[in-house]
């Protein structure tokens, strides 16, 4: 008997630049009660040592908040994300294509991968969202949790 | 006879420089006889992190400063606690102060691991003149799969040491004025300590194959990327030890010259002022550091990873003090070539496995008692610690409520200003004349930075993501070449 790799969710964001930290807020909501199955991780950016986990899990979902983003009321909806083959920019932080590239460069590996981006209304010094961006991070649970449990 | 008044003087501009943390750019400037006179290492960025802390209490310094950077977020936590303990005038509890020295130890590992896996590996590995496009750490992953992922497995090692310390990899607010806020629980220390093992072996499999290439093909760079006579400034413990934190008794900041003669010892932060002044520059937002008693010129200093083996008797354990006698075979009681900086990395990673490996042995590091708790007793206080890049300083002044008045912050990076434009200056008449310019030669000039691994975030509290543009422009102005990448 195999054991199935996990589903990898990873939010993304600050919490102290306003609605910047949407992404890793919604991570941190999920993994106090992670659904069966999806490995919940938090983060400030995305580092190249997270290719290893990438590159052991079944599927993941990058969250993030986008500045703008979709307009008010628009539907959030998952993008698919192709790995990258070019080289990063910068060396600490990564894009998620890119670190999917790192994660097929090292482990011969990369999971197939989607990422929601959350519209963000500013990037203030400060630890709350936004009203708007906060309902949107409601509207988003129920889609994270359908997208977890998809093939479980 | 003056030919340089019948030809036209040059620039060649880099910029940015590329694989380092931060916004930055080159020039170089050719006499009319394309023979380079000077270079020039540019940074273009600017934050002022010391004027927005103003008015914040001073509990909140060390989460505040932490967001300076994300590379070395540790050495300002770190620091910023330090300076927070002596506002309040109290001793730390034992564990607290053992728990932030293994967070330290982390962070110098981490920090290095990816300065020398990832962002110079590639040059030596793939050589200076390869594919721009490719001499990073997607070439290396093609070149050498094994060493990547090693580097990424090193790295993951430390920054897992600080989340497991601190809750959070980046900006963990843990280390907090009066200790800690959180002990070490025993399975987290067996947690840790389970990692040694591997984390030894990359390490030693590093050393090894840097010493191979020195040996085998790098000979030229040690002597022409920042080979030459300076200060170096840093941390020394008790008896002459390596060290990385004041909290020990008996560190204090030692100064040498090149010649091995200790020009001040036991220097207390506090007094900073009496012995580091600030030289300012119109090209850079980067300030020039240097010894005060010796002025500008010949006070300029070094610091960082070949400052801390040069300045330190020993070591303190075993492995990390052979590898400390083999480069000093190889580069001299005071080593002088910047080169070795890399060599000097791994060094220091393998003394941080050992001394956390003894800090994990010792039954106080799970003690429960981490903070001490007090009101302001003190409005004025400096905390120092060696941060992976070097020697840092914090500077605060607070009013009766704990608010802060001034904060000044003394960088590490900023500290190599000095010996970054000496060591790139040195490249560039080493390799460059106007008439043969190639990529890889620009590469070697921004090598010279890398030795140093700057980190810009910090020296000037931003950041930011680097192409690549070399302009060479002619003493009129015009723009005669330009090279692009990124």
């Amino acid at each position: 008997m195999t054991t199935k790799a996990p589903a990898l969710l990873i939010g993304i964001g600050n919490r102290l630049r306003g609605d910047d930290g949407a992404g890793y807020r919604l991570a941190q909501i999920l993994a106090r009660r992670p659904p069966p199955g999806l490995q919940v991780l938090a983060r400030q950016q995305l580092t190249p040592e997270l290719a290893e986990p990438l590159a052991a899990a079944s599927r993941v979902l990058f969250v993030d908040a986008v500045l703008g983003g979709s307009g008010h009321g628009a539907e959030l909806a998952l993008m698919p994300v192709e790995p990258a083959v070019a080289a990063p920019p910068c060396s600490h932080r990564l894009t998620p294509a890119q670190l999917l590239g790192l994660s097929q460069g090292l482990y011969g590996r990369c999971p197939p991968a989607w990422q929601l981006l959350i519209p963000g209304h500013g990037w203030p010094i400060s630890d709350q969202l936004s009203a708007a961006t906060a309902a949107a991070c409601r509207g988003a649970l129920p889609l994270l949790r359908r997208w977890s449990q998809a093939d479980a | 006879m003056d030919t340089d008044k019948a030809a036209p003087h040059r620039t060649i501009t880099i910029d940015p420089v590329t694989r380092i943390e931060g916004h930055a750019k080159i020039s170089i400037h050719l006499d009319g006889r394309g023979a380079v006179q000077s270079a020039r290492f540019h940074v273009t960025e600017y934050r002022g992190f010391e004027r927005f802390c103003e008015g914040r209490p001073f509990t909140e310094m060390a989460a505040i400063t932490a967001r300076i950077c994300g590379i070395c977020p540790v050495s300002h936590l770190l620091t910023a606690a330090r300076t927070g303990d002596k506002i309040l005038a109290v001793t730390i509890p034992p564990a607290a102060e053992k728990l932030r020295r293994l967070m330290n130890l982390a962070q110098l590992i981490q920090s290095h691991a990816l300065s020398f896996f990832h962002l110079s590996s590639p040059d030596f590995l793939l050589g200076w003149d390869s594919d721009p496009g490719r001499r990073n750490i997607f070439g290396l992953i093609a070149a050498n799969p094994e060493l990547a992922r090693s580097g990424i497995r090193l790295r993951q090692f430390g920054q897992g040491v600080i989340e497991a310390l601190g809750g959070r990899k980046i900006h963990a607010a843990w280390a907090v004025p009066g200790g800690v806020r959180s002990p070490l629980s025993p399975e987290l220390r067996d947690h840790i300590r389970a990692g040694l093992p591997e984390a030894l072996a990359i390490t030693g499999m590093g050393l090894e194959l840097f010493k191979r290439l020195l040996d085998s093909q790098l000979g030229e760079e040690l002597q022409v990327f920042g080979n030459f006579p300076s200060l170096f400034l840093g941390l020394v413990g008790r008896d002459g030890l390596w060290e990385h934190s004041r909290g020990a008794d008996g560190a204090g900041i030692r100064v040498m010259a090149s010649n091995g003669a200790v020009l001040a010892d036991g220097l207390n932060e506090d007094d900073y002022a009496s012995f580091i002044a600030e030289a300012v520059e119109p090209w850079s937002y980067l300030k020039f550091p240097y010894y005060r008693p010796l002025g500008p010129e010949a006070g300029s200093y070094r610091v960082g990873p070949l400052a801390r083996l040069n300045l330190c008797e020993r070591i303190g354990t075993e492995a990390a003090d052979r590898e400390l006698l083999e480069l000093r075979q190889r580069g001299g009681r005071v080593v002088r070539a910047s080169f070795l900086y890399h060599l000097a990395r791994l060094i220091e990673i393998l003394a941080c496995l050992e001394q956390m490996q003894q800090l994990l042995d010792d039954a106080e590091i799970t003690a429960t008692h981490v903070r001490a708790r007090a009101s302001v007793n003190r409005h004025e206080a400096v905390g120092v610690s060696e941060a992976p890049r070097g020697t840092l300083l914090h500077h605060y002044r607070v009013d009766g409520n704990g608010l802060i008045e001034r904060v000044n912050l003394i960088i590490a990076t900023g500290q190599n200003n000095s010996a970054m434009n000496r060591t790139i200056t040195q490249i560039a008449q080493h390799y460059i004349s106007g008439s043969r310019l190639s990529e890889g030669l620009l590469n070697r000039v921004e090598a010279g930075i890398r030795c140093f691994d700057p980190c810009l975030s910090c020296s000037t509290h931003a950041a930011g993501q680097m192409p690549l543009q070399v302009q060479l422009f002619g003493a009129d102005g015009a723009l005669l070449q330009e090279l692009q990448r990124g």
